[in-house]
């Protein structure tokens, strides 16, 4: 096999590697962002199970613990976590 | 080829009936060809010059024997235990080698200690197995091509490497200063970020150089005890609290919604201590300072893993925010 295949094949590789991990990060990320604003706010939940984004800053996220959150961002700037 | 057996070694005569004329040295007893036993004469010899140094030796080298020799240098354990100074089991002896910062003798004992150790490494990589010094030490052409021939030519480079590094070692290790008596310690003084070091002068100078020189003084002038706030003033580093706001909006450790959160119960809380100080919110600085503290918490908690460094940087500064907070016209600037 050429040095060209090799090399594109690798980088080919790599390309699909990232983007396959790179969403799953982000998913972690906003994952733990919930949480913790859940948390901060005073309210159970064990850990954030998923996620659904409706929007910009607007995600429902489900906990372990079976609670069920709307968290998003009011007109005046404030987090808002609703339980659902 | 006629095979001899003489004191305890094996040789083989290429040329028989000549008696003394080229015989070739096959192996020791016990070495690598022993089927029985299956050891290495290089394992035996290293374990036999390790046991001699019992008292002083420790199992292996690398990095432990590094941490050994150094201790050893700092605290000199093993001089003051007056070992004995060890030979060399296979007759070679290790050159002496100087390390500055280390007791001499000392450092040669531990320097020959592991030369020795490494002694058969070193022999059967750079030599092919050939060493005219010690007789007991010739390796044949087929032992040189063993496993265990091959794993010790592959170690001779860390074994240089440890050398390099315990020389290294040694000569990084300084005595201990002599205790400072207690009315000559330095003062420490916090500096703040835009004053530069020139500015900066101990008191005690600093009164030296203001001072007038008085001709007898009758009595020396009783020195005034620091009080809890003189100390508190000290260690309290300048607050900036642009530089703060500015940091945790540009901190990585927590998510945007985290950083909103925040901002609402910091705004929160602000309109508290304005609305308590306006006499327009019935409660006490007491309730305040808990929700205060409270605050505080949360945020050391979401930042001391991710981004200890602002961590510490609000830790420091709590005291002087609080002060902001409790006082009306302070709070009215920001």
């Amino acid at each position: 096999m050429s040095k060209h295949a090799t090399g594109w094949i690798l980088t080919t590789s790599m390309a699909a590697f990232f983007a396959v991990v790179a969403p799953a990060e982000d998913d972690a990320w906003v994952k733990r962002d919930l949480f913790t604003v859940i948390t901060l706010q005073g309210l159970p939940c064990g850990e954030v199970v998923s996620v659904t984004t409706r929007g910009d800053n607007d995600h429902v996220a489900s906990c372990k613990d079976g609670n069920r959150y709307h968290v998003f961002l009011n007109a005046q700037g404030r987090v808002v976590v609703e339980r659902q | 080829m006629v095979l001899h057996h003489r004191e305890g070694r094996f040789f083989v005569g290429l040329r028989p009936g000549s008696g003394t004329v080229r015989t070739a040295h096959l192996a020791e007893p016990g070495g690598p060809h022993n089927a029985r036993t299956g050891a290495n004469h290089f394992e035996t010899r290293r374990r036999r010059v390790r046991d001699s140094h019992k008292p002083c030796a420790t199992p292996g080298f690398g990095w432990i024997k590094i941490a050994w020799i150094q201790h050893a240098c700092r605290t000199r354990a093993c001089w003051a235990r007056g070992d004995r100074e060890p030979e060399s089991a296979g007759g070679a002896r290790a050159s002496r080698v100087r390390l500055p910062g280390c007791d001499r003798h000392r450092a040669d004992h531990s320097q020959r200690r592991l030369l020795q150790s490494a002694w058969p490494v070193v022999r059967g990589h750079g030599q092919h197995g050939r060493d005219s010094a010690n007789p007991r030490g010739r390796m044949s052409g087929s032992s040189v091509a063993n496993g265990a021939q091959a794993r010790l030519v592959r170690i001779a480079p860390v074994v240089g490497l440890v050398l390099v590094l315990l020389t290294e070692a040694c000569s990084g290790v300084k005595p201990a200063p002599p205790p400072s008596p207690p009315g000559t310690a330095a003062p420490q003084t916090a500096v703040s970020p835009g004053q530069s070091a020139t500015n900066v002068a101990p008191p005690d100078a600093r009164a030296r150089a203001t001072a007038t020189p008085s001709p007898a003084p009758a009595t020396p002038p009783a020195k005034k005890e620091p009080t809890a706030q003189d100390v508190a003033k000290r260690k309290t580093p300048p607050l900036d609290l642009a530089s703060l706001e500015q940091r945790l909006k540009d901190t990585k450790a927590v998510g945007l919604f985290t950083k909103i959160g925040l901002k609402n119960q910091v705004d929160d809380l602000v309109n508290q201590f304005r609305a308590f100080h306006q006499e327009k919110l019935k409660t006490t600085l007491a309730e305040l300072r808990r929700q205060y503290d409270l605050l505080v918490l949360k945020v050391l908690a979401l930042l001391q893993d991710n981004d200890p460094a602002l961590a510490a940087a609000i830790a420091a500064s709590r005291e002087a925010i609080w002060a902001i907070l409790s006082d009306p016209t302070k709070l009215a600037t920001i």
